[in-house]
């Protein structure tokens, strides 16, 4: 029962029962006024009938002594008169027994008034010649009493449903804050840390709201600077420290997802060599080559920049190893850009007197291949530039792919109409704290036609490209439920989803039926979205996040590092675990910045009510540094 | 020696509250003089009055036994030969002073009223019945006066004898042509609407309990 009615029960129990005891005294007051009054009159009467009855005494015959009672006893306020002789025999008795109207019986029955009978002597002369006695009929103080006592419960029920009215506005007006301090309280478990601003009046509730203010203040600074942290962590560990350019993990992150949502998009990537590194070092001392490393850098900086059309990011490997990332420029585009970064190496090469620094390798993302492979095409065409001669490139055209696609179109439909594909599960996640499994990750299989086992990012990849996702996932959803039925695990399953997916609405339609019908393990099912996925589609993603939890689902965000997805944005979305990028539970042990990275996002967890994963840790030593940095779990 | 009264309604209503007074102490078993009290008087009202109320004490105690016509002549001359008869004015500073028997005891004066209730109280005192005395509004008709006196009936129907200040001994009122009954009250009756004209409380309990409060109550005063 709410405070508010608590409340309002006992202080109306309060005020009924004051209001009552008011009322009962007050009727009582007026009847014993009334009865003391009766009694007052009664020996009035008594009084002068006895004198002037006392000169006619003489004869007790005499009728002048009735004809003296009839008169007073007519006026009507009396019950009944009676005169009696010296030996105590009645000599006149009235009587009126006449009921006074307009009071209800149960009032007389149940307020009780005495009637009262007063005697008083009458002499003549030296002697007692008799008592005469006055009752006076208690009607007329009933109807009285009666009046009052109506009015008087009128009145108090008047001022009962005031003090009521009074009451309830009190207590809305005095309690209200504390529905704000719950609905508060229910936003910092949310992750909102908002204030109440209009401080309420009463003492207590007051310090209570302040406090919470100041608490929540506490913890979004808590996180706001959680947040800094992250970011310069992560900044530091995704970008080259003396270029400033991004490393070799974000360009894997980014070929990833080229492969898989956005499947279909023309990409190239440059390989670019610095010659002879190491004997320049030999020859310019480690000085100059970082400054000779910041203007090559730069360079590249600058000619991506300028180059027309298209998405260009820079990237430096090792060393000398450089790689430039370019997407929707058409071949003529491409040309161009490699030419205007072989003259800009020319340029960069006459300032420290070398006409020759380095060469491009030029090869096209092929959406059936993979990273290895585009990399190693990209590094043969150096190989063909450093042939050509200084600073020079070479763009290897694609080979021709499409009836490979063709084919690979027909077998992923195939595949997924007749359901050819199984489920595997891989990466069990162990909780640090139970050392029970959390979490296992749903993986497709599936084998071409000569029964050879398929390359599964090139499958999802084409399924994504031809529309044939949905279908998929929702195969491996149902494979999953069965699975987790089957065998009565205790842990959550993670199924990997596509964007096309979580945006299709007859997928949801779908997914909302089999989970009424599977209602208990609803919350082992943990979707898994990329970071890389979430952070180009906020909006949609964060709609279907807040979609899976009201399914009683739960979501996870995997492949997380700083700069796909910041860490407010996690907090706007609300998923349920993060998954750290692989590269950062690699060599932990000997990286502080990665352990830093790891123990903020553990911090933000607690926070947030989040659960850290790490993924794919190899080594014993980093697994036991990961632990140590106090995450849920990680998988090996 | 009679007092010269204001009017006949000062001394009806003077004595009712007599009667009051009365009717207190004749509730009391005994009335506790001790020679505390005794002290206390001296040294208020003078050994006189101690003796007085001694003397008093004596005439209750001696006469219990005796028969009523007996009581009856000892304490008409207790009072009428002991006690001086003063107006109010001179002796309270008031026209209308409304005395206890015991103030009148201690002070030895008194006017006709203080005479009627006295004598009433020490009677009732001595064991004599309630209803066979009353208390008797006259004329005195040679002095053309208001006038009160105590007059007992040795049975309902029967002639009451008179006991006044006015003349030494108690004669039936047959033999009183010198004063003219008016009215005679008895006390129980009274004492109630006196209170109250007094502002006194008078609620519900018993009138027995009451007056036996009022006695205390007198009697504390008496030692202030």
């Amino acid at each position: 029962m709410s405070l508010s009615k608590q409340l309002l029960l006992l202080l109306s129990a309060l005020f009924l029962m004051i209001f009552s005891v008011n009322f009962v005294l007050s009727v009582n007051n007026i009847r014993g006024y009334l009865e003391g009054e009766a009694e007052v009159h009664a020996q009035d009467t008594a009084t002068s009938l006895g004198l002037s009855l006392s000169p006619y005494m003489v004869n007790e015959k005499d009728p002048v002594i009735e004809t003296m009672m009839n008169a007073i006893f007519d006026m009507g306020y009396y019950q009944e008169l009676k005169l009696v002789n010296v030996e105590d025999q009645v000599l006149v008795v009235l009587n009126n027994k006449t009921k006074v109207e307009g009071v209800p019986d149960w009032f007389i029955e149940n307020i009780p008034m005495k009637t009262v009978t007063v005697a008083s002597e009458i002499s003549s002369g030296w002697s007692i010649s008799g008592v005469v006695y006055v009752t006076l009929n208690p009607g007329y103080a009933y109807l009285k009493l009666y009046q009052q006592a109506l009015s008087s419960f009128y009145y108090s029920l008047a001022a009962f449903a005031l003090s009521m009215a009074l009451l309830l506005v009190v207590l809305r007006v005095t309690l209200s804050p504390l529905k704000k301090i719950d609905q508060m309280a229910l936003t910092l478990a949310a992750g909102e840390f908002t204030t109440i601003e209009s401080l309420p009046w009463t003492t207590e509730v007051r310090n209570v709201t302040t406090s919470m203010n100041m608490m929540s203040k506490k913890i979004a600074a808590a996180i706001r600077n959680l947040n800094l942290k992250l970011d310069t962590i992560g900044k530091k560990l995704q970008q080259d420290d003396l270029t400033g350019l991004s490393k070799k993990s974000s360009f894997e992150t980014e070929m990833k997802h080229l492969f898989t949502a956005d499947a279909g998009v023309d990409a190239y990537v440059f390989m670019i060599k610095v010659d002879g590194l190491a004997a320049l070092v030999k020859e310019l001392g480690s000085e100059t080559i970082d400054t000779f490393l910041i203007d090559f850098s730069q360079a590249l900086k600058s000619v991506a920049a300028q180059s027309k059309g298209g998405e260009v990011s820079v990237y430096r490997f090792v060393g000398s190893e450089f790689v430039l990332l370019v997407k929707q420029m058409t071949f003529e585009q491409i040309e161009q850009l490699a030419k205007a970064l072989s003259l800009a190496f020319v340029e960069v090469g006459e300032k420290y007197q070398r006409p020759d620094i380095a060469h491009i390798g030029v090869a096209p993302v092929n959406p059936i291949g993979s990273t290895e492979s585009v990399l190693l095409a990209a590094k043969e065409a150096f190989a063909q530039a450093q042939l050509i001669g200084a600073n020079s490139y070479y763009v290897r055209i694609g080979d021709d792919q499409a009836k490979g696609i063709a084919e690979w179109k027909a077998l992923v439909f195939k595949i997924v109409d007749n359901q050819e594909y199984s489920i595997y599960f891989v990466d069990k996640v162990l909780c640090f704290q139970t050392q029970q499994i959390l979490m296992e990750e749903a993986f497709t299989h599936a084998l071409d036609n000569e029964g050879n086992e398929l390359a599964i990012g090139t499958f999802v990849s084409i399924a994504e490209k031809f529309e044939k996702i949905i279908e998929l996932d929702k195969g491996v959803i149902l494979k999953v439920m069965a699975y987790i039925e089957r065998e009565s695990i205790a842990h959550v399953v993670a199924i990997n989803l596509s964007t096309r997916t979580i945006k299709n609405s007859d997928f949801r339609a779908w997914l909302v039926e089999r989970i009424k019908q599977k209602q208990a393990i609803a919350p082992q099912l943990v979707f898994s979205l990329s970071a890389y996925a979430v952070a180009k589609d906020i909006a949609a993603y964060k709609e279907f996040i807040e979609f899976v939890h009201q399914l009683n689902a739960k979501v996870m965000i995997k492949r997380y590092e700083t700069q796909s997805l910041s860490s407010k944005l996690v907090k706007e979305l609300n998923p349920d675990y993060i998954r750290l990028a692989r590269d950062l539970g690699q060599n932990i042990v000997n990286d502080q910045g990665k352990i830093d990275f790891v123990e903020t996002m553990k911090g933000i967890g607690e926070l947030l009510d989040i659960d850290i994963l790490a993924e794919n840790i190899a080594s014993k030593d980093d697994f036991i540094r990961i632990k140590q940095c106090g995450i849920s779990g990680a998988s090996r | 020696m009679f007092k010269i009264a204001s009017g006949m309604r000062d001394a009806f209503l003077k004595s009712r509250l007599l009667i009051v007074s009365l009717c207190i102490f004749s509730v009391s078993a005994a009335l506790d003089v001790n020679p505390e009290l005794l002290a206390k008087i001296e040294q208020k009202y003078g050994i006189e009055a101690s003796v007085r109320v001694q003397q008093w004490q004596k005439l209750i105690q001696t006469s219990k036994v005796l028969p009523e016509q007996e009581k009856l002549k000892r304490v008409n001359d207790f009072f009428n030969q002991r006690i001086d008869f003063v107006d109010d004015i001179y002796l309270w500073g008031v026209t209308d002073y409304w005395a206890t028997p015991m103030e009148f005891l201690f002070q030895g004066a008194g006017d006709c009223e203080d005479y009627s209730i006295a004598k009433y109280f020490t009677l009732m005192e001595m064991g004599v019945a309630e209803k066979k005395m009353r208390i008797t509004y006259v004329k005195a008709l040679k002095l053309n006066q208001a006038h009160m006196v105590l007059t007992y009936f040795s049975s309902p129907r029967a002639v009451p004898v008179v006991l006044d200040n006015l003349i030494p001994e108690i004669k039936l009122a047959t033999k009183r042509s010198d004063l003219l009954p008016v009215y005679s009250f008895n006390g129980s009756g009274l004492w109630l609407a006196k209170s109250r004209g007094r502002g006194k409380r008078v609620g519900e309990s018993g009138r027995l309990s009451l007056w036996a409060e009022l006695k205390q109550r007198m009697l504390n005063n008496v030692i202030k």
